[in-house]
């Protein structure tokens, strides 16, 4: 028996870590259930045919299809899940149909979607099939006779008088009605009627199960033929779809702010070349003139530094460089103008965690963590992201500690990012990039990173001179004060 | 909302009441001689502080206020039927909120639901008839006033609908509906096999176990199987769901009927309060009268001008015994004039002048007569005062000094005023330096010219003559015997 085909495949045997979706924000820009997916890099073949549904999503009739697929797979969700929880016999049948037709328009638009990519085009020609076709129909014709049998339960009255009893609706009009529409013509204005649609209680249900017998038994028979109805077989594409259409309004997200995207070609060679790159995650914090940057690790320089000025963007370099990655290793388009990039198998960070440590203690849980990170690496074509890594010790050993790591990378052949305060890195033999200031307006962050040894300094005084605490304001300070005091 | 003040209601805005150009004017004091009761003068009061802004709304109230006084027994009959009204009203409001009080799952919801269907509908057939009972009161009268023409019309709109005998019918039907005896009510199932309604049927019509009236002659005697529904019998076991269920068919009844109600009152009641206004008016018609004061409805006139004959103060006039005690001035304002300045020596009658003036000019612009014998009034779109007021009143929690508290008055004059506007000035700015303060209210002054606000000033500051240039202002002064001239 066949098996049903799947948007989203992927054999990926080591999951990129939930962590480093918090380290670089990407949980703040995309779901939890696309995060999970994001977790699984599938492989240069899935690659391609997710790269190519991406493709077929830029057509907007296309894209709206896809979307009026998901919107009736909700719907088929929501009603199989209504039918399961009907309160009451006569609730099930009315909700029973709506659910196999429901069914019956998903099973439609799945043979339908042939248009749509290779990845649908396998799954609708699964739903093609003869024998399904032929099941819709009979489903149809069926539903239509389920219908009329409801139209004739669903119609009563109640009467209280002596004895309480339950009757085929008569041709009574209601006195609200009767009421409502003598108001309405002497010209009063009336209400819209109050939607309230409780359940029905049990014992109303059973009632009509015992008024309309033959009915109820013609139905049941009906909903007896459809007992095996595989109704998750349809459900399983809802987050699928979901997927694509999340990332792909994430794309359209960033366009209307002006960042441009790509599909980067898979290439077999390890590398990660791109230009003119985004970080993403900075459209969360709903920041203007997001500055782009070149990316460059390759065979002969896998791994780099980074330093230079605080809040120069070395943070965001890193998020750029991670989270393309991720979006590229899931098929997914990237933020950049264009992009080659080698399918790696496994990705992490290391970021300093938020706890308060003592020091020794912070070190500890720190040189424990690298050390996963580094055995987990090792034999895979890992990409890694160590930030400020080994600062909570003195600078002496966080710089041996740093070496020794580097040293282990570097055995691994592993890529990786390092960013880091620790200017003495320029004399290791690794390349290094530094985060671009202009020294002629005032120490401006330009937010470029650029392959340089860079400079010696953090330019922490802009920071202190921009909240007042630099040596001049404070000095002014103590001059205001001394005043004050005489 | 039917209105008797206003003839296109929902144009008029309520402006926040401003007590003090009543103040200001004495209005307060003088219509305490007319009526006692202070929530009447109160609203009046807010009435006369809103200056209507079009000829049409002054000559609208002016025609009701003449059928009101000059018909006999109207206005008496009118707010006799008007007060029984309100009280219905009043009372539709307290069983309101007893209606809120149900308690669904009591068992006796169900009769307290048929208790409010009851209510309601008494309520209701009263207001109905209420309506009926002003057109047949209005159509017993000769009406001229497009007002009380208008308001008959409304009624009868309703009362000669052809629905309206079987709308009072169905609430007569309702009056003595008893949830005792059966009740019926019909279930429809939506597309999930919800209840998508669940509504009372009158179950007198409800004939379940076969028809009688074809049972006659020898058929009484023959089981009539065919005639006879099949049935289910219910296990009342979920007696809360049915009591509720039931409730809330009854209360649906129940709530359309006050729904209704709330219209009819909604668009009638507001009248209860407005007769207030012309209660006021017509006593204040009456104390003219009866102290022989000559007054008259003042003309609107289209090309700006105002001019009065013999203009007496109404509060004077109420003070007095006779008005002949109170000195009468003219005033003629062409429509080229920006502003008046009246100079005199204190106690020579310019602030009773202004008064005067200030007074007949709201009293008209709210289509009430005027103390003069003749009036010819340009509608202005507001009226300010600012009134130098006594010392006293700068004490209590007013840090500010007098001067610093009159420019405040001002700035907020300026900020509030409306082009066209109509503003009296009495003595101001004469706590500070005179020529300052000349010179502050000339280009205060100069600023509403340039607006298209006209204004009279009652002043000390003589140095202000000096400043102004042709044509920007009319100078009047004070004579012997408290003549303006």
């Amino acid at each position: 028996m066949k098996t049903t085909p799947l948007l989203l495949k992927s054999d990926c045997k080591t999951e990129i870590p939930r962590q480093m979706f918090t380290d670089i924000n990407l949980d703040k820009l995309i779901s939890e259930a696309s995060v999970k997916i994001l977790q699984s890099p599938c492989g240069k073949d899935e690659i391609l045919l997710r790269q190519e549904f991406f493709t077929v999503l830029n057509n907007s009739e296309k894209y709206a299809s896809v979307e009026k697929c998901l919107k009736i797979l909700i719907e088929e969700e929501r009603l199989f899940k209504a039918w399961n929880n009907a309160e009451t016999e006569t609730e099930s049948y009315f909700l029973r149909k709506q659910a196999l037709e429901a069914y019956v328009r998903s099973e439609k638009i799945l043979s339908a979607m042939t248009d749509c990519g290779k990845l649908f085009f396998d799954i609708s020609t699964y739903f093609s099939s003869p024998e399904r076709i032929s099941k819709v129909f009979e489903i149809e014709e069926d539903m239509k006779k389920a219908e009329d049998l409801l139209r004739q339960i669903s119609k009563s009255v109640i009467s209280f008088s002596g004895q309480t009893v339950i009757a085929p609706d008569t041709d009574i009009r209601s006195e609200i009605d009767i009421l409502s529409e003598t108001a309405k013509k002497v010209g009063f204005f009336l209400p819209e009627k109050k939607e309230l649609k409780p359940h029905l209680p049990k014992s109303i249900s059973n009632a009509l199960v015992n008024l309309y017998p033959s009915q109820i038994n013609e139905l049941k028979s009906i909903f007896e033929k459809y007992s095996e109805t595989k109704f998750k077989e349809h459900l399983i594409y809802i987050p699928q779809i979901q997927f694509f259409l999340e990332i792909f309004e994430l794309v359209k997200k960033a366009e209307r702010n002006g960042i441009t995207h790509c599909l980067p070609t898979v290439c077999s060679e390890r590398k990660y070349i791109a230009k003119e790159t985004y970080d993403i995650a900075l459209l969360a914090k709903n920041c203007k003139n997001i500055i782009p940057n070149d990316i460059e690790f390759t065979e002969q320089e896998p791994f780099c530094f980074l330093i230079g000025a605080n809040g120069g963007g070395k943070t965001s370099y890193l998020r750029t460089v991670a989270i393309n990655l991720i979006l590229f290793l899931s098929g997914c388009p990237i933020f950049a103008k264009e992009a080659e990039i080698f399918p790696f198998e496994f990705a992490t960070t290391h970021f300093p965690k938020d706890e308060r440590f003592d020091e020794s203690g912070r070190l500890d849980e720190e040189l424990k963590r690298a050390g996963e990170i580094v055995k987990t690496a090792e034999n895979k074509d890992s990409f890694l992201f160590f930030n400020e890594t080994f600062s909570g010790t003195d600078e002496k050993r966080g710089l041996d500690l740093l070496e020794e790591i580097c040293e282990k990378i570097n055995k691994n052949r592993n890529f990786g990012l390092y960013v880091t305060h620790f200017h003495q890195v320029t004399q290791f033999d690794f390349p290094v990039l530094s985060a671009q200031i202009d020294e002629s307006d005032e120490n401006k962050r330009t937010y470029k990173i650029k392959k340089s040894k860079g400079t010696a300094s953090s330019y922490a005084s802009d920071i202190l001179k921009k909240y007042g605490l630099d040596k001049n304001s404070l000095l002014e300070r103590i001059k205001n004060n001394d005043k004050s005091t005489i | 909302m039917i209105s008797l003040l206003y003839n296109n209601p929902s144009a008029h805005r309520s402006t926040e009441k401003q007590s003090r150009l009543i103040y200001h004017l004495s209005i307060d004091r003088s219509f305490a001689k007319i009526c006692s009761d202070i929530n009447k003068t109160d609203y009046f009061f807010s009435v006369l502080s809103s200056p209507l802004k079009e000829k049409e709304e002054i000559e609208f109230r002016k025609e009701i206020l003449c059928d009101l006084n000059e018909t006999e027994n109207l206005f008496t009959e009118f707010c006799s039927l008007y007060r029984h009204f309100n009280e219905l009203h009043e009372f539709h409001k307290s069983a309101k909120k007893n209606n809120y009080r149900i308690n669904f799952s009591n068992e006796s919801s169900i009769k307290e639901a048929g208790n409010n269907i009851q209510t309601n509908a008494i309520t209701l057939k009263k207001a109905l008839l209420f309506i009926k009972g002003f057109c047949e009161l209005l159509s017993k009268y000769e009406i001229r006033s497009c007002g009380l023409q208008k308001f008959k019309e409304e009624c009868k709109k309703i009362y000669e609908n052809e629905n309206f005998d079987r709308l009072i019918k169905l609430c007569g039907k309702y009056e003595y509906m008893s949830t005792m005896t059966a009740l019926a009510f019909r279930l429809v199932l939506d597309e999930n096999g919800r209840m998508d309604e669940y509504s009372f049927i009158d179950p007198n019509k409800l004939n379940l176990f076969g028809n009688e009236e074809k049972q006659k002659g020898f058929f009484r005697f023959k089981k009539t199987e065919e005639n006879k529904i099949k049935t289910e019998p219910l296990n009342p076991i979920e007696r809360d769901f049915y009591n509720n269920a039931a409730t809330d068919a009854l209360s649906d009844i129940a709530k359309t009927l006050e729904y209704i109600s709330n219209q009819i009152f909604e668009k009638f009641s507001e009248v209860y309060t407005e007769l207030t206004f012309y209660e006021i008016a017509i006593n204040y018609i009456k104390t003219l009268k009866n102290k022989s004061i000559p007054y008259c409805f003042a003309d609107i006139s289209e090309n700006g001008e105002i001019k009065i004959k013999e203009l007496r103060d109404l509060y004077l006039l109420m003070t007095k015994n006779s008005p002949f005690d109170v000195v009468s001035n003219d005033l003629e304002m062409s429509d080229k004039t920006k502003g008046i300045v009246v100079f005199g020596n204190n106690g020579s009658g310019k602030t009773v002048f202004l008064r005067s003036i200030a007074t007949m000019q709201l009293l008209s612009q709210a289509g009430l007569p005027v103390t003069a014998k003749e009036a010819e009034i340009s509608i202005f779109s507001d009226i300010f005062t600012q009134f130098s007021e006594a010392e006293k009143e700068f004490c209590e929690g007013n840090d500010a000094g007098r001067f610093e508290q009159e420019v405040r008055e001002m700035a907020d004059i300026v900020e509030n005023i409306k082009d066209g506007s109509l503003v009296f000035l009495n003595e101001t700015f004469q706590s500070t330096a005179y020529a300052e303060g000349a010179e502050g209210l000339y280009y205060l002054l100069k600023y509403f010219s340039e607006r298209g606000i006209r204004w009279i000033l009652v002043s000390h500051l003589t140095q202000i003559k000096d400043l102004f240039s042709d044509g920007e202002a009319v100078i009047l002064k004070t004579a012997p015997g408290y003549k303006i001239i």
